[in-house]
């Protein structure tokens, strides 16, 4: 295995859909092909902290199938009934679900690791919850920078990193290639996903998701549009071709999500060969 | 609102307009940004002032429309579309709230910051990619101007002339070129 200092993985939002970054993992092992640094964003965030870590994409598979069972979202319908009616506080730190659970899965993966653990740099990010800023985190505890790059607005809180109150990457910075460029690479696999939209919405957690999808794809056009135009970099998007439709949160079609980003990564590894074999 | 509107624009229709008008929404089913120009303007103006949460949607045209801020919060490309190449821009940044006190303040909340880094981004790559002279006449407001803050309107005339005038003189010059 050889690493490349100029190539680096960056792994956008996306919820379980992002696990098809371990599909692009395991083509990139295959070949012997390791990059040199991995930029990941909300539910990206935890597969570019996986693959900085070395964890074999089989592991990571195995922990996913554990991390987003239906237990995850438990309380949310009643959490959400006596917000809305007032009957509790809700402020800036609050959230909609009870995050003990999630936090207890991230961290049997991600234990104590710090960014220092890592084979190459990873670069997670988060956005500052008072001025809708990017936040790029790469120091410190692992599942503390996951957390807050996590915190789906409402449904999880906001996680407090240094002196910095945290929200969802997507919210700033869906698909990270800015990241990656300022950190000196100049070949990019992107894994990035626009959020699914409704057709019908018959609560207020329903048209909620949809606005946040809605505004978060239109974030993502925009900044991948301004990357694409002014940087230098070569960026190679793997677009993972889903035949059926997989729900954000559809964690029994992971193995079919991991192998669709596996056969859209293997189209472009002569490419990324070629790229990264130019000194 | 739609009173107020009618009160003043009636049943006027965009083929009135003295220069072309395009008034921006966003399809609330895609996502998708579009540039109406057809029609009553009443409509148009509805449809583009849906905030969420605050106006349902508005139906028009056979799309279901909401804000046009939840797609393209200032406009640029729909003028170099239509043949502009000198642009004068006024664009705003969305007020935060300093506390958030409830689950709808939240997601309200959670929206305007999206909506200014929509806002930033979309701005960022029509500058860098269109041949276009982009002007943004930002106007520097002194103090917190929230969206309702009707009470504040000549206020914020005054500050956009003052933007405005600080960029006159570029302007004439760039329209004698």
């Amino acid at each position: 295995m050889s690493m490349h200092n100029r190539f680096s993985v960056v792994i956008g939002s996306g919820g379980v859909l992002c696990a098809a970054a371990l599909g692009l993992s395991k083509a990139l092992r295959r070949e012997g092909l390791m990059p040199g640094m991995a930029v990941g964003c909300s539910g990206g965030s935890i597969y570019a902290a996986t693959i900085a870590l070395g964890l074999e994409p089989e592991e990571a598979e195995r922990h996913t199938l554990k991390l987003f069972t239906s237990d995850v979202f438990e309380g949310y319908t009643s959490n959400l009934k006596s917000a809305l009616a007032g009957e509790t506080r809700f402020t800036e730190t609050s959230s909609l679900i009870d995050d003990s659970i999630m936090l207890e899965r991230l961290t049997a993966v991600f234990g104590n690791k710090t960014f220092e653990d890592t084979i190459f740099p990873l670069y997670i990010v988060a956005t500052e919850l008072y001025t809708g800023e990017r936040v790029v985190i790469s120091s410190g505890r692992i599942v503390d920078a996951i957390r807050a790059s996590i915190a789906i607005p409402l449904i999880f809180s906001a996680w407090r990193v240094g002196d910095h109150l945290l929200v969802d990457g997507a919210v700033c910075d869906p698909l990270p290639l800015d990241v990656a460029i300022q950190q000196g690479s100049d070949v990019i696999a992107a894994v990035g996903f626009e959020m699914p939209t409704r057709r019908r919405m018959n609560s207020y957690t329903a048209v909620t998701t949809h606005f946040n999808s809605l505004y978060m794809n239109n974030i993502l056009k925009s900044t991948f549009a301004f990357y694409n135009a002014v940087h230098h970099a070569e960026i190679i998007p793997i677009l993972p071709d889903f035949e059926k439709p997989v729900g954000t949160f559809d964690t029994s079609q992971i193995p079919y999500i991991i192998e669709q980003g596996e056969k859209a990564a293997a189209q472009h590894i002569p490419y990324i060969k070629q790229l990264v074999a130019v000194p | 609102m739609l009173k107020s509107f009618r009160a003043v624009f009636g049943d006027r229709t965009f083929s009135e307009a003295s220069t072309p008008l395009y008034i921006v929404a966003t399809d609330f089913e895609t996502g998708e940004t579009l540039a109406l120009k057809e029609g009553r303007i009443v409509d148009a103006l509805r449809s583009s002032v849906a905030i969420p949460f605050i106006w349902p949607a508005w139906p028009h045209d056979g799309h279901l429309l909401i804000d046009g801020a939840a797609s393209n919060p200032l406009p640029v490309d729909v003028a170099i579309r239509e043949g502009a190449d000198i642009i004068l821009a006024l664009g705003f940044q969305s007020p935060l709230p300093q506390r958030v006190k409830s689950v709808s303040r939240y997601a309200f909340y959670i929206n305007s910051l999206m909506t200014n880094n929509l806002l930033n981004s979309n701005f960022a790559f029509h500058n860098a990619v269109h041949h276009a002279e982009i002007i943004a006449v930002f106007p520097d407001f002194q103090q917190s101007i929230r969206l309702f803050d009707t009470h504040l309107i000549p206020y914020v005339i005054e500050c956009g002339e003052q933007a405005m005038r600080a960029q006159l003189d570029y302007v004439k010059r760039l329209l004698q070129a």
